[in-house]
C-alpha cells in the first residue's frame, strides 16, 4: 500500500524541445542542478535526471532533460535518445519548450508531440527577449489553437517556473487524445487506412503518420504489414502529382501550412523586422571568407596569450631594460624581476608584465612554498669531530611540524602526497582560465559560426565542421570532446573524430607543456610561451595528417553535408558561464584530492621501497626494477630512462600525474630532466609521446562508449601508440640528427601513395559493383 | 534560379530542393522547405549563411546548390 501511495505523488516529466531554446537552462532552475549550458546546437547529449521540489507540496516531480530535437524523426545518435525517451510510457507529461524568438520552426516539433497520446504542457520560452525586441506574443491565443495548456516562462530569470510546474502538476491526470494536424482530405484519409492496421492500444495516430512518411524504425517495427502500407500508399495520388512522390515532403509541408496559417500573427511587432538584424550584420563580417579565419586566429592567439605569455601584449620591447629590478617579493608575482648583469653592467630582462594566466599560477606556487617549501639542513663536523646541524631554510608549515618525525613519515606527507597535489594544483589557474575564454565563446553563440568557417578546411581532411566543436572541446577535456561527437550523423566521421580527439592537448595535459617548457627556458633559451603554443601545434598538425590517413584508408568518399543553425548572439551569462568554471574547478580539485594524492603516495612507496619491502634507494625501488624492463623500447625515442616511462605510464590515470609523479620522483621537473641526462630532442620527444598516445583512463572509458565496442576502442588504442611511438621516434632523430629528415620524408611519402593508391583501387572496385 | 545566384540581403522564394531524401530531411526538420522564404546573408565560394523563418543557418556549397529559388512578387 506504501509502495503505491508513494507512486501517486510522482510525477515524470520530459522536456521536449528545439537544440538551443533553452532546455538545460530550464533543467537547471527547476532542479538546481548545474549542467552544461552553451549557446549551440547539442551541448546536451545524453539525457539528465533531476528533481523539481516545491516546499508546499508534497508531489515530488522527476525532470529529464533531453537532447534538443528539431522533429521525432531522427537523424543523428543523440536524437533517438530524445525521440525513444518521449515515446516511451515513462513520462506522464511532456513538457514541450518552445521558443518564443523562433515560433514557426518550433511549433513543428509541437505538431509532431501533439501526436502523441500523453498530456502535453507548452513552456513558451524566452517571451523577455521578445519584449526585448518590441514584440508581443499571445499565449492564450497559442493555448486556445492547441487545445494544451501554454505558460510563460523566462528560464534564464526564472520566472513564471512555479506557475509552469503547477500547470504540469494539474495536467498529470488530464486524459488527452492524440491530435493531428494533417487535415487535408486526400492525406488524411490514407493515414486513417493505415492506422486500421495497427494494434489501437499503441500510439496509432502518431505511427501511422510516421509510416505514412516511411520511418524507417517504425517500418521495421511493423515489417509485417509493409506491403499493405505500400499499397496504401501507392495508391495516393495528391503526393504522387503534388509533391513527386515525397511522402516525407508532403507531411512536413502540410504540418508547416498548418502553422503559417494559424500562428503567422501570434507574434505582433511594434515596427516591422528588416531582413537582416544586428546579429546578420555581425555575421556577414565573423563568418567572411578572409576575416572570418583572421578574427578567429586572433581571438585564439589572444586567449594563449592572456593565459600563458610571460611578457603580456610584448609590453618589454617598450618598458627599459631593468624597470622592475627593484621590485618587492609581492609585486613580482605581477612582474618579471629576474635579470641579468654583463661584465660591463648592462642589464638585460625584469621589463616584462605577467599575463593574468602567470600571475595566478605564481600566487598558488607562493601559496605551495608557504606550506611545503623545503626544508634544508646542513650537517657539518666540527674541529673537535662534533656533528652540528644548521638550518639553512626553515621550509614550509608542514615540513617544520614534521621535522622530528621519522623519515618515512616526512617522505611520504612532504615528497609524496604534498609534492604530488602541489604539482598538479599550481596548474590550475591556467587551465580554469583557459576554460573560462573557451566557456564565454561557447556562450555567445561564437562557436557556432567558427564551425562555419572551419568546414570548409575540415572538408580537405575528411571532416566536416560539425566535428569542429568537439575536438575544440578537447582542449578543455577529451571526455566532453568525445560525447560530443554524438552529433556527427556520419558514423565513420564521428569514429575518426574521436580517434583524433586525444591530439587536441587537453587542460589536464598543459601542466606537462608548461614545467617543461621552463625547462627548456633556462636550460637551452627558447621562448616558453611558443614551446607550449609549439605542443598545441604539434597536436593539430598530426591530426591533420593522421585525419587525411583515416580518411584515404577508409575507402569512402565525400563527407557528409554540412547543416547547421547559428545561434543568434548574446551576451554570455555570468551565471551559466560561472557554474560551468566552478564544476570544473570542483572537479580538478576533487581529483587533486583524491585520485592524485592516492596515487603519490603509492609512487612513493614505489620508489622508496624495493620487492622485500626494505627501504632502498631510488634506482633498487621497485619501479626502477620494472621500468627498467621497459628502457630499451624507449631509447628510439630518446628518453630511455625508467622514469619517464613511469611518469607517461601513470599519465593513465590522469594526465595531470605526469607532472606530479616527476615532482614525487625528483622533486621539480628541473632536477628530474637535469638528472636524466635527455638531450633536448628527447624531451620535446617525451612531450610529444605523452600529447599523442593513449589518453587518461576516463578518455578511453569515454571513447568506448562512443565507439560501441571493444574491438573499436582497440584500435583506438592500437592508432594511438603506433601514432604516438612514430611521431616522438621522428622527432628525436630529426631533432639528433638532421639528415633523417630526408628519410622520414620520404617515408612519410611513401605511406601517403601506397594508402591513396590502395584507396583508389577500392573506390574503383565499389563504383565497378555499383554500376 | 539558384539560391547561390541570388542577391544578399534580398527575400527570395524556394521553388525547388534537388537532394538526397536525407540531407532534404535535414533541411526540412530546420523548417527550410518548398515555398518558404529565404534571404541570403553570406556567400563563402558557395558556402552560404541564410535567413529563414527568422533564423540563421549555416550550410555548405553541397547543399546550398541543390536550392532553387525565384524572386518574389
Amino acid at each position: 500500500m506504501k509502495k503505491r501511495e508513494r507512486q501517486e505523488s510522482t510525477i515524470k516529466v520530459a522536456l521536449a524541445g528545439n537544440p538551443n531554446c533553452g532546455k538545460t537552462t530550464l533543467f537547471n532552475a527547476l532542479t538546481g542542478a548545474t549542467a552544461h549550458v552553451g549557446n549551440w546546437t547539442g551541448v546536451t547529449v545524453e539525457k539528465l535526471e533531476g528533481v523539481y521540489r516545491d516546499k508546499r507540496s508534497d508531489i515530488r516531480v522527476d525532470i529529464v532533460d533531453l537532447p534538443g530535437i528539431y522533429s521525432l524523426s531522427p537523424y543523428s545518435p543523440e536524437e533517438v535518445v530524445s525521440r525513444n525517451y518521449i515515446l516511451s510510457s515513462e513520462p506522464d507529461v511532456i513538457l514541450n519548450i518552445v521558443d518564443a524568438t523562433n515560433l514557426q520552426r518550433n511549433l513543428y516539433l509541437t505538431t509532431q508531440i501533439m501526436e502523441i497520446g500523453k498530456p502535453v504542457v507548452i513552456a513558451l520560452n524566452m517571451t523577455d527577449c521578445l519584449a526585448a525586441n518590441g514584440e508581443k506574443i499571445n499565449a492564450d491565443a497559442l493555448s486556445k489553437k492547441l487545445g494544451v495548456p501554454v505558460v510563460e516562462i523566462s528560464a534564464l530569470k526564472r520566472k513564471g517556473l512555479k506557475e509552469l510546474m503547477q500547470t504540469v502538476k494539474e495536467q498529470k491526470d488530464v486524459e488527452r487524445n492524440a491530435q493531428s494536424f494533417i487535415t487535408s482530405d486526400g492525406i488524411k484519409d490514407s493515414i486513417e487506412e493505415i492506422r486500421t492496421l495497427l494494434n489501437t492500444a499503441e500510439e496509432s495516430v502518431f505511427a501511422s503518420i510516421k509510416l505514412f512518411e516511411g520511418d524507417s524504425i517504425l517500418m521495421q517495427k511493423y515489417d509485417g504489414i509493409a506491403e499493405k502500407i505500400k499499397e496504401i500508399k501507392s495508391k495516393n495520388a495528391i503526393v504522387k502529382s503534388q509533391y513527386k512522390g515525397d511522402f516525407e515532403r508532403c507531411i512536413a509541408d502540410h504540418r508547416y501550412k498548418y502553422i503559417e496559417s494559424n500562428f503567422s500573427d501570434a507574434v505582433t511587432a511594434d515596427k516591422p523586422k528588416p531582413v537582416i538584424s544586428k546579429s546578420d550584420k555581425a555575421d556577414r563580417v565573423i563568418t567572411h571568407k578572409f576575416f572570418g579565419i583572421v578574427i578567429f586566429l586572433l581571438i585564439i592567439f589572444s586567449i594563449f596569450h592572456l593565459t600563458f605569455s610571460e611578457d603580456l601584449f610584448y609590453m618589454s620591447a617598450v618598458i627599459p631594460d631593468g624597470a622592475f629590478k627593484d621590485v618587492n617579493k609581492a609585486s613580482s608575482l605581477f612582474v618579471d624581476s629576474e635579470y641579468e648583469e654583463d661584465e660591463e653592467g648592462n642589464i638585460s630582462g625584469a621589463n616584462s608584465i605577467k599575463s593574468p594566466g602567470v600571475f595566478l599560477q605564481g600566487l598558488v606556487e607562493e601559496l605551495s612554498e608557504i606550506i611545503n617549501g623545503e626544508r634544508v639542513v646542513e650537517e657539518a663536523v666540527d674541529e673537535e669531530g662534533n656533528k652540528t646541524t644548521q638550518v639553512v631554510e626553515e621550509g614550509g608549515w608542514i615540513p617544520r611540524l614534521l621535522k622530528d618525525a621519522p623519515d618515512w613519515a616526512y617522505g611520504v606527507v612532504c615528497d609524496g602526497i604534498l609534492a604530488g597535489v602541489f604539482g598538479v594544483l599550481s596548474f590550475i589557474p591556467q587551465i580554469m582560465l583557459l576554460f573560462l575564454f573557451l566557456t564565454i565563446l561557447e556562450d555567445t553563440g561564437y562557436m557556432a559560426r567558427v564551425a562555419f568557417i572551419m568546414d570548409r578546411a575540415f572538408r580537405k581532411i575528411g571532416l566536416s565542421g560539425k566535428s569542429f566543436m568537439p575536438l575544440l572541446m578537447c582542449f578543455g577535456c577529451a571526455v566532453p570532446g568525445i560525447m560530443a561527437t554524438r552529433t556527427i550523423e556520419n558514423d565513420r566521421e564521428r569514429r575518426h573524430t574521436i580517434f583524433l580527439a586525444p591530439f587536441f592537448s587537453c587542460g589536464a595535459k598543459s601542466p606537462i607543456w608548461y614545467a617543461f617548457a621552463a625547462v627548456l627556458a633556462t636550460g637551452v633559451g627558447w621562448n616558453s610561451e611558443l614551446t607550449v603554443f609549439g605542443m598545441y601545434f604539434i597536436g593539430i598538425a598530426v591530426a591533420m595528417l593522421a585525419a587525411v590517413l583515416l580518411k584515404k584508408s577508409s575507402g569512402q568518399k565525400g563527407v557528409t553535408p554540412f547543416i547547421m543553425e547559428l545561434p543568434a548572439y548574446h551576451v554570455p551569462q555570468l551565471r551559466s558561464v560561472s557554474i560551468h568554471i566552478w564544476q570544473k574547478l570542483k572537479h580538478f580539485v576533487f581529483r587533486a584530492g583524491t585520485v592524485i594524492a592516492a596515487s603519490s603516495v603509492v609512487i612513493w612507496y614505489l620508489l622508496n621501497f624495493n620487492f622485500k619491502f626494505q627501504m632502498v634507494e631510488e634506482s633498487a625501488s621497485i619501479l626502477a626494477t620494472v621500468g627498467g624492463w621497459f628502457e630499451w623500447l624507449f631509447v628510439p625515442l630518446g628518453f630511455g630512462d625508467w622514469k619517464y616511462i613511469v611518469a607517461s605510464v601513470t599519465g593513465l590515470i590522469a594526465k595531470e600525474e605526469v607532472v606530479s609523479s616527476i615532482e614525487v620522483l625528483a622533486g621539480s621537473v628541473e632536477n628530474f630532466v637535469a638528472a636524466s641526462g635527455v638531450s633536448t630532442a628527447g624531451i620535446v620527444s617525451f612531450m610529444a609521446f605523452n600529447l599523442l598516445s593513449v589518453p587518461c583512463m576516463a578518455a578511453v572509458g569515454a571513447a568506448l562508449g562512443e565507439l560501441g565496442s571493444a574491438k573499436r576502442t582497440a584500435m583506438a588504442i592500437l592508432f594511438w601508440i603506433i601514432t604516438s611511438y612514430v611521431v616522438s621516434m621522428t622527432i628525436y632523430l630529426v631533432g639528433t640528427y638532421w639528415w633523417t629528415v630526408f628519410i622520414f620524408a620520404a617515408v612519410i611519402a611513401a605511406v601517403f601513395t601506397v594508402v591513396y593508391i590502395i584507396n583508389k583501387k577500392r573506390l574503383g572496385k565499389k563504383e565497378s559493383a555499383n554500376a | 534560379m539558384k539560391l547561390l545566384e541570388s542577391t544578399i540581403g534580398k527575400r527570395m522564394k524556394i521553388t525547388d530542393i534537388i537532394l538526397d531524401d536525407k540531407t532534404k530531411n535535414r533541411l526540412q526538420n530546420i523548417g527550410i522547405i518548398i515555398g518558404c522564404e529565404v534571404a541570403l546573408i553570406r556567400n563563402n565560394f558557395g558556402d552560404v549563411v541564410v535567413k529563414v523563418r527568422d533564423c540563421s543557418v549555416a550550410m555548405n556549397k553541397d547543399v546550398a546548390k541543390g536550392i532553387f529559388v525565384e524572386e518574389q512578387l
